[in-house]
């Protein structure tokens, strides 16, 4: 009786085997970018050039180990053609090892030069920002907070959020005040944090999800989460952090191809695409991402970066930094 | 209680045993040969470090006290609704089982979801004291318990309808019902009871997600920060992982002195066993356990008021589906093959399945994210690409992971059978191939059953390993829901679990009503 | 003077299946009777609803005179009747010792633990298995297991024994060494018992009372001698002729 069962289920199983190892041209790219946001980009590519795109998406930090981390893992025997990054400091770890293959799109040509690297081996575009996500009903509007100090701010205690500084965005975060604030400053401050009882939410949408149910009054999230926070017409207002002091911390997507990919050809193809106007457009209206070139066009509640007072940063900076802190943080976190 | 003796075609048994074990090997081997080696790389001091910091320890000794909460009370539930759903008269019973059984379908992160939307402060449920309830370490106790206790009342139960009737009957003819259930069927079925303490106490500890979405740290944590953070060092994690390896072998070792020595109890007929009348108890206790299988079924209820104002979610479901359903059916039925295979051999002790057994438990216990960098390190190579490229990946590392789901209840099974159907069997020429596909398969066929169906549930709703290393392009279905619910619309994320619970909930009916059938049989 | 154990035209059908259609039978106190029949006439069920396990659609199982089930119900639960049980299987509880199966029935009905030292002690004394007490089922051989069923089913003082072919799986030797000790363990005690069997050989070696089930009816029973001068049936003659003169 188990038999025909069997057998059936072995020919399903060497069918999906046999099917997987047909070979036509096709791009295979890791993002870290919201599969929400990213997966219809990779559509529009497939329909503009019918090259097909296989993508390994990212779930939300603390939910997998992340697909950079992937990369990382898979470097002797690279699967992925193209890594579009969420952040702009990840990357690095892949270029420090020497896993990534230069590539100066020729769509990058006006893409500010800060936000790329000479030789093409890092290009930035569709920005995300380091926001406050507040709850106006918690919080009145006289009481708004306009810096990230206001997350220590004993008025508040208990009543804020950030994601894990271990990972995420979060990470870059944290290690752009220790590069701003130096090591000590920027201890203190995290060390008031936890005296203000700050909450640890697992991930920026874990952060989005306690605003907006009232949870907290306010915390530190990224652009597309607070945007989509505001779209499900929850009592919330966005707030662009130290506009008046440091600035607000600015984290382009970085484009990145990964040296020995499979298909290299197509992955300079699928990387001119993203890096084109038209993309910066698309993830603008979509995904709330800024976009770096200023003659972009962008909905009403969008800001192009050139028109927020942005953290000067080095991100290649960043990537060694946030690789020095992590035992500090472990600790902090209470891991160790 | 000697080992048996096999009969004439001498080879086939051995052959068999070592292709199985050959497999199972293969399957689970590789991945811990690699995190060794990764673990020697980053040398041996430096990997060590961390254990030992004492807040290490320390967090160690937590989770474990948070594990132990978790199975206490997940065994309690779960023994008490096998027992009075499965041999009770209690009101609507196949009804309740079913109900009861669906937080197995999802990852338990879902359900904590689910539970926040309900009891969170502006939860429909919702208050201050609830949601500080809710986000401590006993709300955390409680949602594992209530997640995992399915698993227990599916392994007990699967032991109580393979008592012998006439151990039962004898019994009722000299003591009343209660303590029949007690001192003659429970203890019966205390292996079964105890390997699933065994996997809801490796589930709880090795949990991530939903300690660290209700904020209370566990050890787990360590272990993945070592591996989800820009700090990349799978030395340090994996020797981290070790003293979990060391806890899993433990657990085995103490099972077995506890439980190992137990005689057999004898495989007679099955013949339809009337329930024990609750009698004026029937209706509040059929209440009770009604209303607490429903209140369990909370988080579901959250997620289905979510989802109803989902737009087009169908469009997000992709292939999804047919790659989970796919790729759970094969590695459930290669765990259950190779189960029926070792656990034959578990059963009637041949030489070395105690050793596999315990591989299997290792493969369990491991971090998932652990296994899973060796699973990479092990198949991304040229030469076994055709495997790393497909969703064959996701078949051999549930299967390897899962495989202990197959081998142990089939053990338990087999072992409840005397030795001499077999040789009986063998006498006249029958040989080993033969004497399993002709007395052993059909005599436990429906142990057989049960079992491909719980790994097949647990392969379904595998989450933590797959996501690591997926083909690009083709994901399962709670691979899906994780990426798209970075962001993604809540009501299509919370509509495509309740599509996972419906698939999930579809094969279970499926598989019990076909079970049902083969006991008139 | 009532019979320890009466059935009074019990019915029992199953699934449109008439396994008894009628069947009227009496024990008397220190009575051994066997049951037999030819296979599927009904005899486990029979057992089964003198237990307790089943109840009968018409007719009812009296106790002493007191009804025991009737009216299509069970009116004394199986553990209230004061009877014992050995299995053609045995049903030996594999996770407890000798002891333990023996004493489990003792403790369900309060008997006090001295007493209940004692009688276990004396019976495991007599059946030969005093140094095996501590010893699981699954370490004996197949006639020490059958000891221990016998044991199990006396140290209780039961009112009736009731035997579902216990000695079928044996060899001769076996079956005829257990027979005499069953029939000498009975009648030691006078315990009345009900001895269900296939083998008109083995019935014989333990009583000569004996109670014919066919096709779900009794149809006759008495001393063999009666049967043999007036058989009931063709198969009562046939069983009979089958012992030989």
């Amino acid at each position: 009786m188990l038999r025909p069962c069997l057998r059936r289920i072995a020919a399903l199983a060497l069918g999906v085997l046999a099917a997987c190892g047909s070979r036509q041209e096709e791009v295979v790219a890791y993002t870290s970018v919201d599969q929400v946001f990213s997966e219809p980009v990779f559509r529009a590519f497939e329909r503009e050039t019918g090259t097909p795109v296989r993508a390994v998406f990212d779930t939300e930090e603390t939910k997998s180990t992340g697909v950079l981390n992937r990369l990382l893992a898979e470097a002797t025997h690279p699967q992925a053609d193209l890594f579009w990054s969420g952040d702009p400091v990840r990357p690095f770890l892949l270029i420090r090892r020497g896993l990534i293959e230069p590539y100066a799109s020729p769509s990058a040509r006006d893409i500010p030069a800060a936000f790329r690297a000479e030789d093409g081996a890092w290009t930035g575009f569709a920005a995300r920002a380091r926001v406050l996500l507040v709850n106006t009903e918690r919080v009145p509007s006289e009481k708004m907070p306009g810096s990230l100090r206001d997350l220590a701010d004993p008025q508040w205690r208990g009543q804020t959020a950030i994601a894990n500084p271990l990972y995420g965005t979060t990470s870059i975060h944290v290690a752009a005040l220790f590069s701003a604030w130096g090591d000590d400053a920027a201890r203190a401050f995290l060390d008031s944090l936890r005296s203000n009882d700050v909450k640890i939410a697992s991930s920026n949408g874990e952060v989005k999800r306690l605003v907006v149910s009232g949870e907290i009054a306010f915390g530190l999230t990224d652009t597309d989460d607070a945007h989509e926070a505001t779209l499900t017409g929850a009592p919330v207002a966005v707030v662009y952090p130290d506009q008046q002091g440091d600035g607000t911390l600015v984290m382009p997507t970085v484009a990145v191809l990964i040296r020995g990919g499979p298909n290299a050809a197509a992955a300079r193809k699928l990387a001119d695409f993203l890096l084109s106007p038209e993309v910066e457009r698309e993830m603008a209206e979509t995904a709330a991402h800024m976009p770096l070139r200023a003659a972009v066009a962008v909905p009403p509640n969008v800001s192009r970066v050139g028109d927020v007072r942005s953290m000067p940063v080095d991100y290649a900076r960043l990537a060694e930094i946030t690789e020095r802190i992590q035992p500090w943080l472990r600790e902090w976190v209470g891991l160790e | 209680m000697g080992r048996s003796r096999v009969g004439p075609s001498r080879w086939e048994e051995p052959v068999a045993f070592g292709v199985a074990a050959l497999a199972l090997v293969v399957l689970v081997l590789p991945p811990f040969a690699a995190i060794a080696i990764e673990l020697v790389e980053t040398g041996l001091a430096r990997a060590l470090a961390p254990l030992a910091s004492p807040g290490t320890w320390a967090l160690f000794v937590r989770s474990a006290g948070l594990a132990v909460a978790v199975t206490l009370l997940a065994t309690l539930i779960g023994v008490s609704l096998a027992f009075l759903l499965r041999r009770t008269d209690l009101v609507g019973r196949p009804a309740a089982l079913l109900v009861h059984l669906f937080p197995l379908a999802l990852p338990p992160f879902l359900l904590a979801l689910g539970w926040f939307h309900a009891f969170g402060r502006r939860g429909a449920l919702g208050s201050e004291r609830g949601s500080a309830i809710l986000f401590s370490d006993a709300g955390a106790a409680a949602v594992l318990a209530l997640a995992f206790a399915p698993a227990i009342t599916a392994l007990t139960a699967l032991a109580l309808d393979g008592i012998d009737a006439s151990i039962e009957e004898a019994a009722l003819v000299v003591a009343g019902p209660w303590r029949v259930a007690f001192e003659i069927l429970l203890p019966v079925a205390a292996p079964s009871i105890g390997f699933g303490a065994l996997v809801v106490f490796s589930l709880a500890f090795s949990e991530l997600g939903v300690p660290i979405f209700l904020r209370v740290s566990t050890y787990p944590a360590a272990v993945f920060a070592r591996l989800g953070s820009m700090a990349y060092s799978p030395g340090e994690a994996f020797a981290l992982a070790l003293p979990l390896l060391g806890l899993g072998l433990a657990l085995v070792a103490i099972e077995r002195l506890v439980l190992g020595r137990r005689p057999p109890a004898v495989l007679g007929l099955q013949r339809a066993r009337p329930a024990f009348a609750l009698g004026r108890w029937r209706t509040p206790t059929s209440v009770l356990a009604w209303a607490f299988v429903l209140a369990a079924t909370t988080p579901l209820v959250a997620l289905f008021f979510r989802a109803v104002q989902a737009r087009g979610w169908t469009t997000w479901i992709g292939a999804s589906v047919g790659t989970s359903l796919l790729t759970a059916s094969a590695a459930a039925t290669l765990i259950t093959a190779l189960g029926i295979v070792l656990g034959h051999g578990l059963a009637r002790r041949r030489y070395g399945s105690r050793a596999l057994d315990a591989l299997g438990v290792l493969a369990f216990v491991a971090p998932a994210t652990a296994f899973g960098v060796g699973i990479i390190a092990t198949w991304n190579h040229a030469a076994t690409e055709a495997v790393y490229r497909s969703a064959a990946i996701l078949v051999v590392a549930t299967a390897g992971r899962y495989a202990v789901l197959g081998l142990r209840p089939v053990a338990l099974a087999v072992h409840q059978s005397p030795p001499q159907l077999e040789e009986a069997a063998a006498v006249f020429g029958a040989g080993f191939f033969t004497r399993l596909a002709r007395i052993v398969i059909p005599v436990h066929a429906r142990a057989i059953a049960g079992t491909w169906l719980l790994a097949f549930v647990f392969c379904l709703r595998d989450l933590d390993l797959g996501v690591l290393f997926y083909p690009p392009g083709r994901e399962t279905l709670p691979i899906r829901i994780f990426t798209l619910e970075a962001n993604g619309p809540e009501p299509v994320v919370a509509a495509l679990a309740l599509v996972q619970v419906g698939i999930t909930a579809a094969a279970v009916a499926l598989g019990l009503a076909l079970l049902r059938r083969r006991r008139s049989g | 003077m009532s019979a320890r154990l009466a059935l009074c035209d019990v019915h029992v059908r199953i699934s449109s299946d008439d396994i008894l259609a009628g069947v009227s039978l009496s024990l008397a106190a220190g009575e051994i009777l066997a049951l037999l029949g030819p296979s599927g006439s009904g005899k486990t069920t029979l057992v089964r609803v003198a237990l307790g396990l089943v109840a009968p659609d018409r007719g009812s199982v009296l106790l002493d005179g007191e009804r025991a089930s009737g009216d299509g119900r069970i009116l004394v639960a199986p553990e209230a009747r004061g009877l014992a049980v050995v299995f053609q299987d045995l049903a030996l509880w594999p996770h407890l010792t000798v002891e333990g199966n023996l004493r489990f029935g003792l403790r369900a009905r309060g008997v006090p633990r001295e007493e209940s030292r004692a009688r276990i002690a004396a019976i495991l004394e007599r059946v030969g298995l005093r140094a095996l007490g501590r010893r699981h089922p699954g370490e004996l051989s197949g006639g020490e297991r059958q000891r221990v069923a016998i044991a199990r089913a006396l140290v209780l003082e039961p009112r009736a024994v009731l035997m579902d072919e216990p000695l079928a799986n044996l060899d001769v030797t076996l079956k005829r060494e257990l027979g005499d000790l069953f029939r000498d363990l009975l009648a030691e005690r006078g315990t009345a018992a009900l001895y269900v069997t296939h083998d008109p050989r083995e019935a014989l070696g333990l009583t000569r009372q004996w109670a014919i089930l066919e096709r779900g009816r009794i149809v006759q029973q008495g001393g063999i001698a009666e049967l043999r001068a007036r058989p009931g049936s063709a198969f009562v003659r046939a069983l009979l002729d089958d012992l030989g003169a």
